[in-house]
């Protein structure tokens, strides 16, 4: 009777399943913990297979008591073909077949004896037809048991190795009983104390997995279907070794054979991956040379020998395997991410919340060689929100440098320069070239002077793309420079402003977390309530967002709104303007063409009439520039005639405070527009003169210039600019097609 | 992929052949089954019949053949096909077909009775109709029956294949399969005159062909080892010894040792020379034995077939030849028998062996009655 209940059902089921028959049951008169159960089995196969593969096969299945395994199936043929997916057992026979790739805990969840029993007549049926293993499964490997795992930097594998061997040092760790090997490579004047050799094997079929040698010797033997000759290779270079002065100092070293064997899905077909793995034996390169015959002892020493002794074959040298791990690089990085991977310098100022969250995304998908720019330094409250929260006061720069390097070691993966990028004092020229040497510069300083800094103050800067949070942080805002820099992050903050304007679900982005306005330009400034969910889902979203946005050449002012309720994402998108600057009364006063259309637009549906309205915008008083950005159209007590325009008042310091709280007072009133009929020229008219001169008082009590656009033709505007402080007036006319 | 089911009905024949095209044919209609009886363990054949073609927008086979007229090859035609010969076979849901398929012996046999009488009515009327038809004879035995109706030779010899042809129409190259007629053949008497076998049903070998791989099936009816040594040795005389080389074979007349020899032998049956040499030598690795038959009895009680020394021969030459004998009313259990699926792929012919899980079956008809 069986006992266990595994081995009951499943001997119930093939007494009776319509494609299977139940042969006997039995047990072992000295282990009461396994039953067997013996069926034979019907196979769907066509008439011509792969691999002999009967119609009919019988089988001994072993099921365990302790039931924390699968049941073991043993094909009880004495002539089962060995094919792929069979375990590897000390014995041939009976061959075990390998069901499953998932873990038994997995399909022990679902575990019937019917699924079981169609398991193996599906693997049995595919196996017939050499179909078991799908087109996109990976290939099995060639070898199973291994003692530990050596870790290589990528050249050790990538390249072809100098004579054919090289010096590395060694560290080794152990843990629970296995061994972890780094080889790096030595510190200068010094030789290492291991010995590199790789051999490449010819291309061979994967799917029949084989013992781990055990010795030289069979690891000589093992390499032969490979094409490799291991102990000739050894014999040669350890008698070259010997001829050379360093013999002494390679006779004490380790001696470590790094494996390529290239594997194709079928015999004859492209190689697919190759299987690495390392070699490593305890015996030093002396011991090595003696048992392979390469070296004799004479007189207490060793000596290599002019002849070889091919008696001797390596097989008194242990050796144990070692899974072959590359130190991460670039490609492997962005391999998994499923990105392409980008080694060029890139820079990245601001190291804060968002800044190192942004960067690690990019560093761990293997995107960019990076210059990190920040004077800051790690204060106890940091790691609540801080991608390395390690090392408080540590300048932030170093710190995410340490991070980089931890993921993608010895490649020169960061450098940081622990500066202000505003008064970066002594390391002016460090950050200069750093940032002349980059393809963009990413600022995540959450703070306008200094995308204002890249964008106008460095010649021949990189590409700039500036990622920041709303004072919630709920919104993120990304404005990216086009390839060309055409249009510049000041512009494009600028037009980020009437997005936030005319886009009604972001009527709330510079609200701050307790309900009131901040009246600032710091509208950037984060260091408040703002939880790591909604700056981890926002670095996600940058990151990603910037390696699409450095894939194209145009530019982009992108919003990405989270509801922190529902945790959906909203993105909004605003057309990126090409803008025009042009230099009068000592102001650089810009406009876009988006507000110069909208301008030129108003005016010819008011033809005849003139039309007007105010002004928009933003004074940058240090180095002088006017940007114009939006109007507000004429208040309906306004009065429009053929030959004049009076701009009215009415509603209209609501208006302007609605655009001053809904932009965070980023835009202000600046000045006035007014438009001329079409058979006039872009003259300024008496009434215009006196205009601008009354606009000049009042703006002068601010400090600020007068600033007066014209509409005059279908394609002209003028603008005109009176600084009452430093006496000075022009005006210039600019053209745009509609 | 092509695809052969064979139905479980018994000691009597039919199965489809289902084309990669598309195209449907159907050899023989035997449906001996009793749907009303729970104990018929035979399949309900016009239903599984009309299902498949619902299922796949049809209401017609593109060939309908009938090997010969014995009661359980056409048994319950006259109610499920649409006959054209008349309107009394004509309802709406009746099954069409566009070519009919039958020996001379369908044409000119008189004294039938019953269902075969409506089948030869129905060839006979297609005939003179000159449409819908392909008869398989020597042209010139038909002559007479053709005269006395107002038909020549040759105005019908485009309708008449012999036996040592390919039926026209069909092809390697365009339908993916191919029909060469072993049967009925006429053979040269001492004085060279054509001796026509009136007995002889209709013996086809067919080759179905996927991509560059051939699939070859030979097509058994009721055929007797005396027939069967008349078409090996016509076959190897006219050197068309290709025509009976075989992946898959149904076996003759629902595995009577008569179709072997003429011995039923002790444990097996000795097969004649010619068949040994058919089944052993021409008869490929892998390949699949079909018996379309009751399940093989234990004991020799029963005279009628299937007789267990026959299966155990054919079961031995499976054996040898790593290849699978199956039984229709044994496929998968002898409890409920269901269709035997055989199809051809590139890799050669694979009979499925599958079974549908327990939801599936319990939602592929309704519940059994709930409550008191």
């Amino acid at each position: 009777m069986l006992e266990i209940p595994k081995a009951k059902s499943f001997a119930r089921l093939a007494a009776q399943y319509d494609f299977s028959k139940l042969i006997e049951c039995r047990k072992y008169s000295d282990n009461k913990n396994t039953e067997v159960v013996v069926v034979e089995v019907d196979v769907e196969r066509p008439q011509r297979i792969r691999h002999p593969i009967r119609h009919k096969e019988i089988l001994a299945i072993e099921f365990s008591r302790d039931d924390d395994r699968f049941p073991e199936v043993l094909a009880l043929r004495k002539d089962f073909p060995l094919v792929p997916h069979l375990n590897l057992k000390p014995n041939e026979f009976p061959r075990s077949l390998c069901l499953y790739s998932e873990p038994f805990d997995e399909i022990n969840l679902f575990w019937t004896p019917r699924l079981f029993l169609e398991r193996i007549r599906n693997w049995l049926a595919k196996t017939s037809e050499g179909s078991l293993h799908e087109r996109d499964q990976p290939l099995e490997p060639l070898l199973l048991e291994t003692v530990g795992d050596v870790v290589v930097p990528p050249d050790l594998v990538s390249e072809n190795l100098s004579d054919g061997y090289e010096f590395r040092d060694i560290a080794t760790f152990r843990f629970n009983g296995r061994i972890t090997l780094f080889l790096s490579p030595p510190p200068e004047q010094r030789r290492g104390k291991a010995i590199v050799i790789r051999l490449d094997g010819e291309a061979q079929p994967h799917g029949v997995i084989r013992h781990s040698p055990r010795n030289l010797y069979e690891l000589h033997e093992f390499l032969r279907i490979a094409d490799l000759d291991l102990l000739d290779v050894l014999r040669r270079a350890l008698r070259a070794w010997a001829g050379d002065t360093t013999l002494k100092e390679v006779r004490d070293a380790i001696l470590v054979i790094i494996l390529m064997l290239p594997k194709s899905r079928v015999a004859g077909a492209s190689v697919e991956v190759r299987d690495r793995w390392a070699c490593m034996s305890a015996s030093s390169i002396g011991e090595i040379g003696v048992s392979v015959g390469a070296y004799g002892e004479h007189g207490g020493h060793i000596v290599p020998l002019i002849d070889p002794d091919y008696e001797k074959n390596g097989s008194t040298v242990p050796i144990g395997v070692l899974h072959l791990h590359e130190e991460l690089s670039h490609s492997v990085a962005a391999g998994l991410n499923g990105t392409m991977p980008r080694t060029e310098k890139m820079s990245l100022i601001g190291l804060g919340a968002l800044g190192s969250q942004v960067f690690a995304n990019f560093v761990r998908s293997g995107f960019g060689k990076w210059y990190l720019i920040d004077r800051d330094h790690m204060l106890p409250h940091n790691p609540a929100r801080h991608a390395m929260p390690v090392q408080i006061g540590e300048n932030k720069a170093k710190v995410m440098a340490y991070f980089g390097e931890a993921v993608i070691p010895n490649q020169g993966t960061t450098e940081a320069i622990d500066a202000d990028i505003l008064r970066p004092g002594a390391l002016r020229e460090e950050i200069v070239g750093a940032l002349r040497g980059s393809t963009v510069v990413v600022d995540c300083s959450a703070s306008v002077a200094v995308a204002r800094h890249i964008a106008r103050d460095l010649e021949n800067g990189p590409r700039g793309i500036s990622i920041f949070l709303n004072p919630t942080g709920a919104d993120l805002i990304v404005l990216a420079e086009p390839n060309d820099r055409s249009v510049r992050l000041d512009h494009l903050e600028m037009q980020y402003y009437r997005l936030i304007l005319k886009t009604p679900e972001l009527g709330g982005h510079f609200r701050h977390p307790e309900g009131q306005f901040r009246y600032s330009l710091g509208c950037r400034d984060i260091s408040s309530v703002v939880s790591q969910d909604l700056i981890c889902i926002n670095a996600g979203i940058a990151s990603r967002v910037a390696r699409q946005l450095l894939e194209r050449e145009n530019g982009a002012i992108i919003v990405f709104s989270v509801n922190p309720k529902e945790l959906v994402v909203c993105r909004h998108d605003g057309r990126v303007y090409e803008t025009v600057e042009v230099a009068i009364g000592g102001w650089i006063v810009s406009i876009d063409s988006g507000l110069a259309n909208k301008i030129l637009g108003l005016r010819a549906t008011r033809l005849p009439n003139e039309t007007g309205g105010v002004l928009l915008g933003q004074f940058d008083t240090n180095r002088k520039l006017v940007y114009v950005v939006d109007t507000v159209l004429a208040p309906p007590d306004s009065i429009e005639r053929p030959y004049m325009f009076v701009r009215g008042a009415e509603g209209l310091r609501q208006e302007i405070d609605r655009v001053y709280d809904g932009t965070g007072g980023a835009l202000q009133y600046i000045g006035e527009w007014h438009s001329h009929p079409s058979n006039t020229r872009c003259e300024s008219s008496e009434d215009d003169r006196s205009l601008l001169a009354a606009l000049s008082r009042h703006m002068t009590q601010d400090g600020h210039p007068a600033v007066m656009l014209t509409a005059c033709d279908k394609e002209l505007i003028q603008f005109s600019v009176q600084d009452g402080h430093a006496d000075a007036i022009g005006s210039k006319v600019i053209s745009f097609s509609v | 992929m092509h695809k052969i089911t064979f139905f479980p009905l018994g000691n009597a024949d039919s199965y489809r052949i289902d084309l990669e095209n598309g195209k449907k044919i159907l050899i023989d209609y035997g449906a001996q089954g009793d749907p009303t009886d729970a104990d018929d363990k035979r399949v309900d054949l016009p239903k599984l019949l009309k299902d498949d073609l619902e299922d796949t927008g049809r209401d017609y086979f593109d060939v309908v053949a009938f090997t010969h007229l014995d009661k359980d090859h056409v048994e319950g035609s006259s109610s499920f096909f649409y006959l054209e010969h008349a309107e009394k076979y004509q309802d709406e849901d009746r099954i069409k077909i566009k070519e009919l398929w039958v020996p001379a012996a369908a044409i000119v046999e008189e004294g039938l009775k019953g269902e075969a009488r409506i089948i030869r009515q129905e060839a006979r009327h297609r005939l003179k109709e000159k449409k819908g038809i392909r008869v398989f004879s020597r042209p010139n035995r038909l002559k007479e029956w053709l005269e006395e109706n107002d038909l020549t030779v040759g105005e019908c010899e485009s309708l008449i294949t012999n036996a040592g042809e390919t039926i026209p129409s069909w092809s390697l190259g365009k339908e993916g399969i191919e029909f060469f007629v072993h049967s009925p053949f006429s053979k040269k008497g001492d004085k060279g005159e054509e001796i026509d076998r009136n007995e002889n049903s209709l013996v086809l070998h067919s080759t179905f062909r996927i991509e560059d791989q051939d699939t070859k099936f030979l097509m058994g009816a009721d055929t007797t080892h005396e027939i069967w040594k008349e078409i090996v040795e016509i076959t190897k005389h006219n050197s068309n010894e290709s025509r009976l080389e075989w992946d898959i074979s149904k076996i003759s007349h629902h595995c009577s040792y008569l179709s072997l020899g003429p011995e039923k032998g002790e444990e097996e049956t000795e097969p004649i020379e010619e068949i040994e040499w058919l089944i052993e030598e021409q008869g490929e690795k892998g390949c699949v034995m079909i018996s379309t038959s009751r399940r093989i009895p234990d004991d020799d009680e029963n005279n009628d077939p299937p007789h267990r020394q026959a299966a155990n021969y054919h079961k031995r030459i499976a054996e040898e030849k790593d290849g699978s004998f199956l039984v229709t009313m044994e496929h998968p259990n002898t409890e409920k028998p269901e269709p035997l699926v055989v199809e051809i792929e590139k890799k050669g012919p694979k009979p499925l062996k599958r079974k549908v899980g327990a939801a599936a079956a319990i939602i592929s008809r309704p519940a059994p009655r709930a409550g008191d």
